[in-house]
């Protein structure tokens, strides 16, 4: 299991069958976008490739078997990622419940 | 005439039309057409069976509109109460005030003889499901969006301003307090009364209800040319429209940068996705303090408050006042951080876990930040793992930057 700031890279066993490819963004593939600074976590290899399970709304991420890609970040250091497969989870926080009027 | 049993497709078609017209109507920001709205103040008059009024005096908003009469009606408090009012409202007051035998409301009236009978003779002359079925497609929608959004805020406003106003004579303020809720139960909505006009509207166009509703032209009118007015028995009070309005994706009062709804008198409301703030709060969100957080009873308006809490700086919002609140500690590890709780009255705890970047900054530093975590949370590795949606034994990041 890797984390990258509001990033985490779970290894599994293997991906979903059906799964749509994320296309990739001036030759890099993206994890996550940054919020606020553009900053994004991103990997410049080709053995990598990003899918989103439009079901799950999760997002996947597979890594060649020919050796391990760099996840890259202007703010972070660089983790180096070995083949396999992973899920790729964003970081959230909570909202609280709306308050709601008892009289309505 | 035997009744309308169900309404046919291209009929039902015809409500999205009315639908989106009359909340146009409702939302109406423009300056009023004056002409017409008089024009159409005596027909609601005559449509009610009284005498057109002898003066129509025009208020640069609903509350000028309801303090003017208030001076009218109230004789003792009215010179601190007009000190009070301000110099804004005081200016777009046109015309004089002057008549001494003020005479009734004739607002119930009006909805007596016009708005009661209309619903009389359309009932009488349609089906239960067709009248739901139009109250749901044409009304409703109008009502969610105007009536709800709107309407509610600054009918409520209208008492809360009174009350900051006349603080300083707090003693005759329930009398004023009491007597301008009058008033703005007295008043026809104008444009705001969008919802159930579009709904006879509907009846009038589409099923040619022409002699049920017609007796509804003057206040179709109004809407279409006014904001609130305030029939009297030979004078009416009527008012400018908003000419601020400002809403959320979900169309409820929202502005974080000024006024979400204002006159053009200068009598504005605050709020941020509905929930009505005072002005400071949008405007000088510094002067946003703990202990002002902490004296705010409404917990709808202290999360606002919470939320534009040191506004601008790095760490703002409930970040920032948790840090500054004095908030419980509740767990402290060194592999994931700092677990914090605040509790508030009425409203959940604010449960936050405070981490430090595993990369530091370019000076060196290590930045600190907050994330807001559910308010059952008890450890600070519970509230990392929730943060990626994982349980707190799965969580275990071998490699962390």
């Amino acid at each position: 299991m890797y984390r990258q700031g509001d990033v985490l890279i779970v290894p599994v066993d293997s991906v979903p069958g059906t799964l749509d490819p994320i296309e990739r963004e001036r030759g890099r593939i993206i994890l996550a976008h940054g919020e606020v600074t553009g900053h994004a976590h991103a990997i410049k290899a080709e053995s990598a490739a990003l899918f989103r399970d439009p079901k799950l709304m999760a997002v996947f991420l597979t890594v060649g078997a020919n050796g391990s890609v760099a996840l890259e970040h202007d703010e972070h250091d660089t983790i180096h990622l070995p083949p396999g497969n992973y899920q790729v989870i964003r970081q959230r926080e909570y909202s609280p419940e709306e308050i709601r009027n008892v009289a309505d | 005439m035997s009744p309308i049993e169900s309404l046919t497709d291209s009929q039902k078609a015809r409500a999205a039309e009315f639908r989106d017209r009359w909340t146009e109507i409702g939302l109406c920001t423009d300056p009023s057409d004056r002409p017409r709205a008089e024009v159409a103040i005596r027909e609601v008059y005559r449509q009610g069976g009284l005498e057109p009024p002898a003066k129509i005096v025009w208020c640069g908003s609903p509350l000028s509109q309801g303090l003017t009469r208030l001076i009218m009606v109230v004789k003792k408090p009215i010179e601190r109460l007009w000190e009070s009012v301000g110099t804004n409202v005081r200016h777009h007051i046109d015309g004089g005030s002057s008549d001494a035998n003020l005479r009734p409301s004739v607002g119930h009236n009006i909805w007596q003889s016009i708005g009661a009978r209309v619903e009389d003779r359309v009932r009488a002359t349609v089906r239960n499901s067709v009248w739901a079925s139009v109250a749901d497609s044409a009304g409703a929608i109008v009502k969610d969006d105007v009536g709800d959004s709107v309407w509610d805020s600054v009918r409520a406003s209208v008492g809360d301003s009174v009350w900051d106003s006349v603080e300083a004579t707090a003693r005759n303020s329930v009398c004023v307090g009491a007597r301008l809720r009058e008033s703005v139960e007295a008043s026809v909505y104008g444009s705001h009364d969008a919802s159930w006009l579009a709904f006879y509207r509907y009846f009038y166009e589409v099923l040619g209800l022409t002699d049920q509703t017609g007796s509804l032209s003057g206040l179709w009118e109004l809407a279409q040319s006014a904001g609130w007015a305030l029939p009297h028995q030979n004078i009416c009070w009527v008012s400018e429209r908003h000419h601020i309005l400002s809403r959320d994706d979900r169309g409820r009062l929202h502005c974080d940068t000024g006024p979400a709804c204002a006159y053009p008198d200068g009598w504005a409301i605050y709020a941020m996705h509905g929930v009505r703030v005072p002005r400071y709060v949008i405007e000088q969100p510094a002067q946003i303090d703990v202990v002002r957080i902490g004296a705010e009873t409404n917990a709808e308006v202290r999360r606002v408050m919470i939320e534009r809490y040191r506004y601008g700086e790095d760490v703002s919002g409930s970040a920032a006042y948790v840090r500054d609140s004095g908030a419980k500690r509740l767990d402290h590890d060194e592999r994931f951080g700092t677990l914090w709780r605040r509790d508030l009255p009425n409203d959940e705890p604010i449960v936050m876990i405070e981490v430090i970047n595993s990369t530091p900054e370019p000076d060196g530093r290590f930045k600190r930040y907050w994330l807001r975590v559910p308010p059952d949370t008890k450890t600070a590795h519970e509230a990392v793992a929730w943060t990626f949606g994982v349980p707190a034994k799965d969580y275990s990041p071998t490699v962390e930057t």
